[in-house]
């Protein structure tokens, strides 16, 4: 549905995207996550039309963006960053005048009018103007406006962002009601939320794609060592050399002493190993009591974190003298 | 049509709801009367003057020619300080806001968006003109006696000088998202423009005539007397035709920021 590639855009010497390329099927939600200046709002702005990219190649439904760009936008729901809206207009003035620039037909637009504001629960303010209505308000007018007429995509720019813990879960649930509907591709910095709302994550730095699959796949394609949980009840002396013995073991590490002899071991492995079996029977075998054996996801938040930070070698170097030192 | 039509009505919504317009014709409108009351007080002080010469009493003064002429030549430099004011918000507030991203990202055409901005303010502007009609009307009713093609064509030349102004005053917002740089580019070319027309008299005469070609108050003082040429009808149209299109034009250019 949208397919797009080797997208670069300059602005001055600022390569915001960087040689980007990605597809979203039709009906999928793929979450764009990325640090601040990742070159994700730059990259929505050029998949509407909004900015011309220095080069590369946008098709949304089939049609080229640069090309058949007044087509292409009657398929296009868009809610920008920070939600731009008209201040000084009522929530139903803004929706309608959304509606007609949309070409929804005069005899179809109250009825898609109230589609919207019945899926946005936005009904008690349509009388108010923008301009005084809450945060959360004025994101789900923008929410609303985008989905009028229902286009086949939609393009949510950080569609949460600032709002409280209640309305991020309906919004969330809101997008997520749109899978196999509609196309969306939405952006946000925060991980757990690409990975709930979204089918597919791709994660951007820098403007160019670091990552991307479901989070699973994610997680197994970055981590790079599995780390197993052992909670024993026996002597540490025997155990430790037990756990090392076993293949693909690289590392035993006891991390907590709980109450008489149970110890919780750290047991690292390399990740194409899947060592839990063998440990669970060499500690059963030698008579030791398991009492809990789990892997120790390394979560995706730490994944995305280690992408994207790129380590500065001029940093981790030994502070100047003189520096005073925080302690 | 349709994106035309809907810009339109949500701008003219939006003047009269943010009270733009409202201050801007009771302020038009206090300026004019009082223009009008001194040209009017001035015009019975002097027939009464002439009413004790016999021979000039009996010509009588025009009031036409005494009134209109001059009014009409105060009222446009009246909106030469308004329209800026008017103007200034048409598209620079949309790129203040963010609004562009939404507005321009829907199936709609540039050059529609911007007709439909002009038309908007365009008719605010005729909105302020109807007061103006309004005082000649109450002259009218008091006896005043007027050659109303005179008045007519009058109209029609502050109407075309307005129409002008306007979009050089919508260019000017598409300039900066600053509203008040805009204004202030709208009035300081508006006012070069007028004040051509004055160095065209101190220079040769072969160079006066193009200099005054450009003035854009010397293709309206005809209308003010009456008299009306297709040749100055041609200078607004094309005047305003011309910064239309450049206001189209950078608003498309626009997308391709490097
Ligand atoms: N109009 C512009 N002119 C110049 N530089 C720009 C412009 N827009 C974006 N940039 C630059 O391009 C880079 C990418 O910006 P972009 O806004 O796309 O990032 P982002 O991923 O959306 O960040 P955030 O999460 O903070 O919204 C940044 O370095 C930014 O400074
Ligand atoms: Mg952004």
């Amino acid at each position: 549905m949208i397919r797009v590639e080797n997208l670069t855009k300059f602005f001055g010497k600022i390569r915001a995207v960087d040689h980007l390329a990605f597809e979203v099927k039709e009906g999928e939600i793929l979450g764009l996550l990325g640090p601040n200046g990742a070159g994700k709002t730059t990259t929505m702005r050029i998949l509407t039309g909004f900015l011309t990219p220095t080069e590369g190649v946008v098709e949304i439904a089939g049609r080229n963006v640069l090309r058949e760009l007044q087509r292409v936008r009657r398929q296009i729901g868009y809610l920008p960053e920070d939600v731009p809206l008209y201040r000084d207009m009522t929530v139903l003035a803004f929706l309608k005048f959304v509606a007609a620039l949309k070409g929804v037909r005069r005899s179809q637009r109250a009825r898609a009018i109230e589609v919207v504001v019945e899926r946005c629960k936005i009904a008690e303010v349509l009388k108010r103007l923008v301009g005084k209505l809450s945060k959360g308000y004025r994101q789900r007018v923008g929410l609303a406006q985008a989905l009028i007429g229902s286009p086949k995509v939609l393009i949510l720019d950080e569609p949460t962002s600032g709002l409280d813990p209640k309305q991020i879960n309906e919004i969330r649930e809101l997008i997520r009601s749109l899978r196999g509907k509609q196309t969306v591709l939405l952006s946000t910095h925060i991980l757990p939320e690409a990975s709930a709302v979204s089918d597919r994550v791709l994660i951007m730095n820098e403007g160019k794609v670091v990552a991307q699959g479901t989070s699973e796949e994610l997680g197994a394609q970055l981590r790079t060592a599995q780390e197993i949980l052992v909670t024993v009840r026996g002597d540490m002396k025997i155990v430790k050399p037990a756990l090392h013995r076993i293949r693909g073991v690289l590392s035993v590490e006891k991390i907590q002493s709980l109450s008489g002899e149970i110890d919780v071991y750290k047991v690292f492995c390399d990740k194409d190993n899947d060592v839990r079996g063998e440990v669970a029977r060499v500690l059963v075998d030698s008579g030791f009591d398991l009492l809990e054996l789990r892997s120790n996801v390394m979560s995706l938040e730490d994944i995305f974190l280690r992408l994207v930070t790129k380590e500065d070698p001029a940093e981790s170097e030994a502070v100047p003298e003189g520096t005073p030192q925080p302690s | 049509m349709r994106n035309t039509l809907a810009v339109f009505f949500k701008e003219l919504k939006s003047y009269f709801c943010s009270m733009t317009a409202y201050s801007v014709i009771t302020i038009f409108l206090i300026l004019t009367g009082f223009f009008f009351s001194t040209a009017v007080s001035y015009f019975s002080f002097y027939s009464y003057q002439l009413s004790a010469q016999p021979y000039l009493a009996q010509q009588g003064l025009s009031l036409t020619e005494a009134v209109i002429t001059n009014l009409f030549f105060n009222f446009s430099v009246i909106l030469l300080l308004m329209i800026p004011l008017l103007t200034m918000r048409l598209i620079a507030e949309e790129q203040k806001q963010g609004t562009f991203e939404l507005l321009l990202t829907f199936p709609v055409r540039e050059a529609e968006v911007i007709l439909g901005k002009f038309l908007a303010v365009l008719a605010v502007f005729g909105v302020m003109l109807i007061p103006v009609a309004g005082q000649l009307y109450l002259l009218y009713s008091v006896g005043g006696q007027f050659e109303w093609g005179v008045v007519a064509s009058a109209f029609a030349g502050i109407f075309l000088l307005g129409t002008a102004f306007l979009a050089f005053g919508l260019f000017a917002s598409s300039l900066s998202d600053n509203q008040l740089i805009s204004a202030v580019i709208t009035f300081g070319f508006l006012l070069l423009l007028w004040m051509i027309a004055w160095v065209a008299e101190l220079l040769p005469p072969d160079a006066t005539g193009w200099i005054n070609e450009l003035s854009l108050i010397r293709h309206a003082e005809g209308f003010f007397k009456g008299i009306v040429e297709l040749k100055h009808i041609a200078f607004y149209l094309l005047f305003t035709g011309f910064f239309l299109t450049l206001t189209v034009w950078r608003v498309e250019t626009r997308r391709w920021v490097r």
